[in-house]
């Protein structure tokens, strides 16, 4: 009998604005058999460092999160930096 | 019409599969199974768009203080927060207690990492702030912009203006943020 804990990146989705979700998943595997999987979320957001991400993550934020990309977020958040609901 | 297998009306035995199927299985009855694994979704109430719910997900995310909207410097405490994403609608739950502010800017607005961006839609939630200026306030909530990774904390009270939590405000070490917030995605 061999158990083994995979951890994977399986699944990665690019929103519009070049926000970049990231689900990875944590499995428990017996002998080929899957017994458990759990999942753990972040994003990197457009200006966000990602030289630590996945190298799949990596290659995602360095094509979407372009110089425009980046400052069309920034000027996002900056008009939403007012206090307000 | 019905089907008989040794004797007995209905499928009893063996077991059915339907793998190979190309067409809609339809019955006037109930379905009953321990589980269902649907690559697409459930119509739930009709079958407009509006009606499908095609994504269920629980699970963790790794939760951090920041400095800014984007980028930053994140406090050296971390946490773990968990989520669970029905549809359009994740509620979240995360607990930062003893933040280490040390090498964040205090002057700067705190943010605090989401397990997924908001949509066109802002949300509110319910924070709890211990050991934390309010700057004259009372009532401190959780609030994201739309189309943001990150939510900050906000103040407000009776009669007057909207404020942002600044990392100055926290007393390094020893403040508590806890946060309940449901939102779009």
């Amino acid at each position: 009998m061999s158990l083994e804990k995979q951890t994977v990146v399986d699944k990665i989705e690019v929103l519009e604005n070049g926000c970049v979700q990231v689900r990875t998943a944590t499995r428990i595997v017996e002998d080929g058999v899957q017994l458990s999987q759990s999942y753990h979320r972040h994003v990197v957001a457009p200006g966000d460092d990602y030289s630590g991400e996945d190298a799949r993550v990596q290659a995602i934020c360095a094509a979407t999160h372009t110089a425009e990309v980046i400052a069309a977020y920034q000027a996002a958040i900056e008009a939403a930096q007012v206090g307000g609901i | 019409m019905s089907i008989v297998l040794d004797g007995t009306t209905g499928i009893t035995t063996p077991d059915v599969s339907v793998t190979a199927q190309s067409s809609d299985i339809v019955t006037s009855g109930n379905i009953e199974a321990v589980n269902a694994t649907l690559s697409g979704g459930v119509y739930v109430g009709g079958t407009a768009a509006a009606n499908l719910l095609d994504d269920y997900e629980e699970g963790t995310w790794t939760v951090y203080a920041y400095d800014a909207a984007s980028g930053g410097t994140a406090a050296a405490t971390t946490t773990t927060g968990s989520y669970t994403k029905i549809g359009n609608i994740v509620r979240m739950w995360l607990q930062l207690t003893n933040i280490d502010t040390t090498g964040m800017s205090a002057g700067n607005y705190m943010f605090i990492s989401l397990p997924f961006a908001t949509n066109s839609i802002s949300s509110v939630g319910q924070a709890v702030l211990n050991n934390t200026s309010y700057n004259g306030r009372t009532n401190p909530y959780a609030y994201v912009p739309a189309s943001y990774s990150r939510c900050r904390l906000q103040v407000q009270a009776e009669s007057t203006t909207i404020d942002i939590v600044e990392v100055g405000w926290l007393t390094s070490g020893t403040t508590d943020i806890y946060v309940n917030m449901t939102y779009e995605v």
